[in-house]
């Protein structure tokens, strides 16, 4: 900026400057002043001395004209006397006294006849002289004048030119000095007024442009000149401080420039050692690197990764295309799987590198492994990392051979198990069967101690098989669950009464509490749900020596409540008071072979397997199990299950039965807290009025205080007073408005003693504990309205205590297959029936006819006739109440067919390899099937 | 011939159905290899005239007997074939009853191996 704005000053200042140097009169400002001046001057001077000399010559002139006259006037009378006297002497005297006149220059004196009389000068100038006159010269005689003569005069302006030179040099003086003081004084004040300040302006100026130094010009006054400095001080100064702002904003420019070129220096050093940084991470990492943009070029690799791809000596550019690159390594033999076909695997690799899939592993040339993973960089680019796992894949490769032995090991262990399992139980079977007949005939008190031990070793045995048969399945992930809807109450409490003579047997209360709002039957699998209740309830029987063992049932959703389909939480809890288990040895609880200690193990028994089994059951399940305990304390086992709610036809006509007892009073003694909530929570939920006490005592008081009850429950085993002792205190007190009673006990029912006093005390029903709901339900129906017809007993274990009971239900087998066939007739036995066994459905068809069946198992896939078209012509041929229950067999195991076949006429459906419990409980409820027809009176038995 | 699969713990399964009674277990086996080929040829037959339904009924026969002693290779192909026979869509029944027949041969061997042999 700055030199520019110095030409451009320069160039407004260089005409001044050379106009200085030419110093030409115009080019000056004084000298442009005088130009105006000095003629103004000279040309008043002139006017004002033209005017005085004008009025002077006139006056001159005027005077010289008076005195003319005058002369005439007087030397023509002086002369008349003269002439007159002709004494031409005297006119000679006074012409000649005239000419000392300076001014008469000649004159003359004429006679009458103009003759001239006498004369001075020349008289030639009488008549070319200016100032000339002439006067008749006249003489007085009396009273008359007479003309003699004339005189004539000529004046000179000699004196008059004189004077006009004289005053002429005089204005000539005057004018010079008037000049001379006009311009001293316009060149003093002009100098003093302009001059210096333009000067110093110019000096200024002429500063500024040479060093550039604005000092302010020193001059002060109040004219134009004064105002254009005071301007020319402002606009230096402004002019100042904006060369300084200007400066100061440069000075910043750079400041910041110098700043920026620095921090560029910077980063760019920074940038280039992370890239050296990067460069040294990536040659050093021991893994095979690579990077290829977006268009599969090469941008950057390391040398193990040119290694891994073209051997020792590969080089590769960047910019190669990954495509010319996996070809060359082709080529060059890196990659052994490539020599077969190398174009595909060239495409393979080019596919793999395009759309990278998890890592994989890749062999190398000289038995080298990599894994090899791509990357699709967030730039569209691929990142490529080639590690070697040459020692990982060995070991993995021994690994896997260890775990494939190890496998085959365990499966071959897995099946010499099972074998063993079912080698030893089948011997085992009989022992305890043995032992059972046994202790059922007159002993020795010895044999009879020798027999129990026998039994409850077998058992022992029995158990510990079990567990490793089952935790062998699971173990092998070959146990699989059932889903048919069980019934609840009939599982949970069925459960619990397995385990209700150990836990007599200690003297331990068990009890079992269902919550009214659980749903009657859900769908599960109801074998493993009474395995899993049994495990924890030994586990809790086995583990207390004082107290009680209770199982709870609670929904989390007692919404769902009865509606088939919808979803519930189950939570069952099992609580004991037992030794507990100390904390720091709960996690080893559902550990394998592992009890809480050797110890235990010693005193307890049992494999440790149990928990494990448990926990694994409730898992497939769905569920979850979990352990709370304090040592000495007791233990709780809670596990959820997620149930869906199923229905259940009402066998027993349980609404009947309940609207039959429904508002009855009952009186319950029980010493134990836990069975009076039970109990109180069971009879309120079926609509009866329980009142319970904690001992025959207060149940006496409260009878005879005349409080009246339509039945009394009462427990046998009680402190002071027992159940039969109550029984007939009661009996004593109220005679015949005593009213029935049912009894609880847990003693051993095969205690000879205990049910000949039972039986004397003629109860309306002795039940063990806990009680079952159906046969409370049933004992209370017996008690209260004894007329009721009870559908069927709903206690199996009261009628099919042993196989050969079975032998009342005919059943038929119908089966194409011949092994199917075998098999089938061989559970058959197992479970006491000797099954007809026919091969098609014409057979089955025939073999009806013939002879009344209770239940026809039906193969559903027969050729010729299959299954549902012999069900539907056996029910058309049959009168209904001939019909048998007919459960269909198929190997189509889907839960969706189920329902097909229940539609196409089956009573049931049993898949197969069929299952024995299932086909069990098939029994059982053809077996109700066929009382409820013979109920109803349709049916005869043959 | 290779070993085929065997689910030990079917033939276990089976073992304790019929009472476990070994005795009767080898004479369900017995019984198994002479029906087995019964249906086999059954299936060539039906594979041969194109008669799906019997092709089905066999299979399925098949299948639940080599379900029971655990060859799971045999049943699986069985089920297969069942399948496709139910659909319409047999795709060279022919070479399917052909594998099934390898795969009960190889069953067969490793049943014997496995039941008899320890037995």
């Amino acid at each position: 900026m700055e030199p520019a704005l110095d030409a451009s000053r320069n160039a407004v200042l260089e005409p001044k400057a050379s106009a200085d140097g030419r110093g030409g009169l115009a080019r000056s400002v004084q000298g442009k002043f005088l130009l105006y001046v000095v003629p103004l001057v000279l040309l008043s001077t002139l006017i004002v001395f033209g005017l005085f000399e004008l009025n002077a010559r006139r006056s001159a002139a005027e005077q010289l004209r008076i005195k003319l006259d005058k002369l005439v006037e007087i030397q023509g009378a002086v002369v008349a006397e003269s002439l007159w006297n002709v004494a031409d002497q005297q006119i000679k005297l006074i012409l000649a006294a005239l000419e000392s006149d300076p001014d008469v220059s000649a004159a003359a004196v004429y006679d009458e006849r103009n003759r001239l009389v006498a004369s001075v000068g020349d008289l030639a100038l009488l008549d070319r002289a200016t100032y000339t006159d002439s006067q008749d010269i006249l003489y007085n005689s009396g009273d008359q004048r007479i003309k003699i003569g004339l005189f004539r005069v000529a004046l000179t302006e000699a004196r008059l030119t004189e004077m006009t030179r004289e005053r002429m040099i005089l204005v000539t003086f005057l004018a010079s000095i008037l000049l001379a003081t006009v311009v001293t004084a316009t060149l003093a004040a002009n100098k003093r007024i302009i001059g210096r300040p333009l000067a110093l302006l110019l000096n200024s100026i002429q500063e500024a442009q040479n060093s550039g130094n604005r000092a302010p010009v020193d001059w002060s006054s109040d004219d134009e000149i004064g105002r254009v400095v005071r301007a020319f001080n402002d606009m230096q100064e402004r002019q100042n401080a904006y060369e300084q702002q200007l400066r100061n904003s440069n000075d910043e420019l750079e400041a910041r420039v110098a700043e920026r070129t620095a921090d560029l220096a910077h980063a760019e050093a920074t940038a280039s050692e992370a890239r050296s940084q990067l460069t040294d991470a990536i040659e050093s990492i021991s893994e095979g690197f690579a990077l290829y943009d977006r268009n599969e070029r090469l941008v950057v690799a390391n040398h193990r990764y040119r290694e891994i791809m073209l051997g020792n000596d590969g080089a590769i550019s960047a910019g190669t295309p990954f495509a010319e690159i996996v070809s060359r390594s082709a080529t060059v033999g890196r990659f052994p799987n490539a020599r077969q076909d190398p174009e595909q695997w060239i495409e393979r690799q080019i596919m793999r590198h395009r759309s990278p899939g998890p890592p994989y592993i890749q062999e190398m040339a000289g038995n080298q492994w990599q894994q090899i993973s791509n990357r699709i960089t967030d730039k569209g680019g691929t990142v490529a990392v080639h590690s070697d796992i040459t020692n990982i894949k060995r070991i993995s490769d021994e690994l896997k051979r260890a775990k494939d032995a190890a496998e085959a090991a365990n499966e071959a262990k897995s099946a010499f198990l099972a074998t063993m399992s079912h080698e030893i139980r089948t011997p085992l079977n009989g022992i305890i069967g043995m032992s059972t007949l046994l202790s059922g005939t007159p002993l020795t008190e010895e044999q009879r101690d020798f027999s129990d031990t026998i039994a409850t070793a077998a058992d022992t045995l029995l158990t510990i098989i079990s567990d490793i048969l089952d935790f062998s399945k699971v173990e092998a992930g070959a146990l699989e669950l059932e889903r048919t809807p069980m019934d609840l109450t009939e599982t949970i409490e069925g459960a619990a009464e397995l385990v209700a003579t150990k836990a007599s047997e200690k003297g331990i209360e068990l009890a079992c509490r269902i919550n009214p709002d659980v749903p009657v039957a859900v769908f599960g699998d109801p074998i493993r749900l009474k395995q899993i209740l049994m495990n924890l309830l030994n586990n809790a029987v086995k583990f207390t020596e004082v107290g009680e063992v209770i199982l709870t049932v609670s929904t989390d959703f007692p919404d769902a409540g009865q509606t088939p389909g919808a979803t519930t939480m189950l939570t069952f809890t099992v609580r004991d008071t037992g030794i507990g288990i100390p904390a720091d040895r709960m996690d080893r609880l559902f550990k394998s072979f592992s009890q809480v200690d050797a110890s235990t193990t010693r005193r307890y028994g049992g494999t440790g397997l149990g928990l494990v089994i448990t926990k694994r059951l409730v898992e497939l399940m769905g569920g979850a199990i979990s352990v709370e305990s304090a040592p000495g304390e007791g233990t709780t086992f809670t596990f959820t299950l997620p149930c869906e709610v199923a229905e259940l036809p009402d066998r027993l006509d349980r609404a009947a039965m309940l609207e039959a007892i429904k508002g009855a009073r009952i009186l319950i003694i029980d010493d134990n807290r836990t069975n009076q909530l039970i109990l109180n929570e069971r009879f309120r939920a079926w609509e009866l009025h329980p009142t319970a006490v904690g001992s025959p005592e207060t149940a006496l008081n409260l009878l005879t205080s005349g409080e009246r009850f339509d039945v009394v429950v009462v427990d046998f085993k009680m402190p002071k007073m027992n159940g039969f002792e109550f029984t007939t205190a009661a009996r004593a007190a109220f005679g015949e408005a005593t009213p029935p009673m049912i009894l609880f006990t847990s003693v051993a029912p095969l205690d000879v003693e205990f049910r000949e006093g039972a039986a004397r005390m003629e109860y309306a029903a002795t039940l063990p504990k806990p009680a079952k709901s159906g046969q409370l339900l049933v004992a209370l129906l017996k008690a209260l309205a004894p007329d009721h017809q009870v559908r069927s007993s709903p206690d199996r274990a009261a009628t099919a205590a042993l196989p050969t009971q079975n032998c009342e239900l005919h059943v038929l087998l119908v089966d194409d297959n011949s092994i199917n066939r075998k098999v089938g007739q061989k559970i058959l036995k197992t479970l006491g029936f000797e099954a007809v066994v026919v091969g098609s459905g014409a057979e089955a068809i025939s073999r009806c006819r013939e002879e009344e069946f209770d239940i026809v198992l039906m193969d559903i896939e027969m050729p010729d006739m299959d299954g549902i078209a012999t069900t539907s012509r056996i029910r058309s041929i049959l009168p209904p109440g001939r019909v048998p229950y007919i459960v269909a067999l198929t190997a189509n195991a889907m839960a969706t067919e189920r329902e097909t076949y229940l539609k196409s006429g089956m009573d049931d459906y049993l898949s197969k390899p069929i299952n024995v419990e299932a086909l069990s409980a098939s029994i059982d409820a053809a077996r109700r099937h066929r009382v409820s027809q013979a109920d109803e009176g349709h049916g005869h038995r043959t | 011939m290779s070993d085929a699969k065997i689910d030990g713990s079917a033939i276990e399964r089976l073992l304790g159905v019929i009472g476990g009674d070994r005795d009767d277990l080898l004479e369900l086996l017995d019984e198994f290899f002479v029906v087995a080929p019964d249906y086999l040829r059954k299936m060539q037959e039906a594979a041969l005239s194109g008669d799906l339904d019997n092709l089905r009924i066999a299979s399925h026969s098949l299948k639940s007997n080599s379900r029971d002693f655990g060859a799971v290779d045999l049943a699986g192909l069985c089920q297969s074939l069942e399948h496709a026979c139910k659909s319409g869509a047999v795709s060279d029944a022919a070479s399917q009853v052909a594998a099934i027949d390898a795969a009960f041969a190889a069953a067969k061997t490793s049943l014997n191996k496995l039941v008899v042999g320890n037995g």
